[in-house]
């Protein structure tokens, strides 16, 4: 229990940090708010009255903590661009980056799992060194890349998929499989060691020679205890899917809260970056947290150092 | 006096298979193997980003009536919508990113360096608020991060750098840590304690000479994950944006024109990938050379 406790309040810890430390940088974004908000052809004391409206010229510690109690209400502020709440806009993006994220994990974790398993049994061999060589181009190649060449093969010349756009199922289908892939290299390669170390563990030698059938001692066993480590990859997988999506759903104009940063980028709308690093951070923080517990419901051994 | 006879014929082959062993040690050192591919590739590129006027074939910035032309035996990489030579433009991008990929991971590598050192010599208070801090650095996904500190600076080379190399701070600082807790535990560090060493010199003499071998592979590796970084940020219009584009950004501007000229996007990535598959091979590569568990057997 007190494991459980430690753990929660370190990632509240975090979350409070990471919303001082992206506050703190973005407090540095140059041009002024004022004058975005105002328009064009905005007189100077319109520009005036809207900076004492949005309250920018008053001290740092006064913004933050204005910040912090908004926050706290659940109110991420107003958008520049559009004038509309930041969490309205967050919610609009959010179900297509969910959905994009959770097929490429399923993508990136079913395919890590079986060519690492496989690539361990045939360890050495041409089908090991081929599955190998996958990896690395998977883990080297940038994912935007990847994106291209999927687009290149499979919506221009062989015209069977769509490749921009976020309304229909056919147009998730490329950007998962960018996306998937490219995060399935690091955990194959994880997979891969992971199940050679348990073959080397006596128990395997002892299963063999009370006559259990190989893929008996496979499944039922050295999976089991292969997967343990890989579960806390899952975490830094998620934290990789969350970077991949910015550069993915702007490859394939996609709808998400990775365009969503890029566009808010664009017109440096403050308020709409805040927003949603500090949504991704934070899922990517709560999911870590998911996994470190789950880890130690799974292995026993955690939870006594830990 | 059968004795010493035996001694000295034990004595002999052992000293010999000690000299074989170094012989072999030096030749699989100078034996190019796995690693002549991308040692090579690297070669090539760095030739590239330092002599580009001598490899080219074209200026990049000429541009001539030949707009997107395919592939052939005059442009070998095609032209891209100036007509410029996208093999050339490939050719000048090199010295923009590996400048990038080189400057971020000293950037990176030095203040992680640091952090590290500090927080595995420095002692239990300084390592914790030092670790807490990196704790919250690592909760910002990486693109996400370098996204908002290269929002915050403005778009140019050096500010890729910066926003690359702080993004990458924890992953050196956590290796350093790791290494000097491991260093400083050990009875030699005492010894030297002991006989009145001062902090410093533990600590240059003593302490980083033996995290020099694994930082060079950290550093060998983050040169394939900083370019990647930053040719994102390229790729999402945060990058380097002048006359002279980085390979992340060519392939963004090749975005535009895929359905009718394929290879205006496909090798500038194609150069990406090629330079971050060869930069991890060699850091693979080292790390097996470097590490003495793997060595002396």
């Amino acid at each position: 229990m007190l494991f459980i406790f430690r753990r929660m309040a370190g990632a509240v810890f975090v979350i409070f940090g990471t919303i001082t430390l992206v506050f703190a940088i973005l407090y540095w974004l140059p041009g002024d708010p004022a004058v975005l908000v105002a328009g064009e052809n905005a007189t100077e004391e319109s520009i005036a009255r809207i900076r004492t409206l949005l309250g920018t010229e008053r001290p740092l510690w006064a913004q933050y903590l204005d910040y912090l109690s908004g926050l706290a209400q659940g109110d991420l502020g107003t958008s520049f661009a559009t004038q509309e709440p930041v969490t309205i806009r967050l919610w609009a993006q959010f179900p297509s980056t969910v959905a994009l994220t959770l097929l490429a994990s399923t993508v990136a974790i079913v395919t890590g799992v079986l060519f690492g398993v496989i690539a361990a049994v045939n360890r050495g061999n041409r089908l090991d060194q081929a599955i190998q060589s996958v990896m690395l181009f998977l883990t080297s190649m940038p994912s935007f890349w990847f994106g291209i060449l999927l687009i290149l093969l499979f919506s221009v010349t062989l015209q069977w998929l769509p490749a921009i756009g976020s309304d229909s199922f056919a147009q998730l289908i490329l950007p998962v499989t960018c996306l998937g892939l490219i995060a399935s290299g690091r955990l194959m390669r994880m997979v891969r060691n992971s199940v050679l170390d348990v073959l080397d563990e006596p128990f395997v030698t002892a299963l063999r020679a009370k006559g259990l059938v190989e893929w008996q001692v496979l499944f039922r066993h050295v999976l089991r205890n292969a997967l343990i480590p890989v579960v806390t990859l899952l975490g830094i997988l998620v934290g990789e899917l969350l970077s991949g999506t910015v550069v993915v759903e702007t490859l394939f104009a996609r709808q998400g809260i990775g365009r969503l940063l890029v566009d808010a980028v664009g017109v440096k709308d403050v308020p709409v970056i805040q927003g949603t690093v500090l949504i991704a951070s934070i899922s990517f923080v709560i999911i870590n947290l998911l996994v470190d517990l789950s880890y130690s419901v799974i292995d026993p051994r955690v939870r006594v150092e830990g | 006096m059968t004795e010493r006879t035996a001694s000295f014929v034990a004595r002999v082959p052992a000293w010999r298979a000690d000299e074989g062993r170094r012989r072999l040690m030096l030749l699989s050192w100078l034996r190019p193997g796995p690693l002549l591919l991308p040692g090579v590739i690297m070669l090539v590129m760095l030739a590239c980003g330092l002599f580009p006027e001598w490899i080219a074939p074209f200026d990049p910035t000429d541009m001539t009536d030949a707009i997107l032309a395919p592939p052939g035996p005059e442009h070998w990489f095609g032209t891209d919508h100036f007509g410029r030579d996208v093999l050339s433009l490939v050719i000048y991008g090199a010295r923009q990113s590996l400048l990038m990929g080189a400057c971020a991971v000293f950037v990176g590598g030095l203040a992680g360096g640091l952090l590290g050192l500090v927080s595995g010599y420095g002692g239990r208070g300084v390592d914790l608020v030092l670790m807490r801090l990196l704790d919250i650095w690592m909760a910002v996904p990486d693109i996400l991060l370098a996204i908002i500190i290269a929002a915050a600076l403005g778009p140019s080379l050096t500010n890729t750098i910066i926003a690359v190399g702080l993004v990458t701070v924890p992953r050196y600082a956590r290796v350093m840590r790791a290494q000097v807790l491991a260093i400083r535990s050990r009875p030699f560090i005492e010894a030297s304690r002991s006989i009145g060493s001062s902090h410093t010199l533990i600590v240059l003499h003593h302490i980083l000479p033996h995290t020099v071998s694994q930082m060079l592979v950290m550093a060998t590796l983050g040169i394939g994950s900083s370019i990647l970084i930053g040719s994102s940020l390229s790729f999402i219009g945060l990058g380097v944006i002048d006359d002279r584009p980085d390979w992340g950004f060519l392939l963004s501007q090749g975005r535009s024109y895929l359905t009718v000229a394929w290879w205006f996007a496909t090798f500038p990535g194609l150069a990406i990938t090629a330079l971050v598959i060869s930069a991890n091979l060699l850091g693979d590569g080292l790390r097996s050379r470097l590490d003495p568990h793997q060595r002396g057997g």
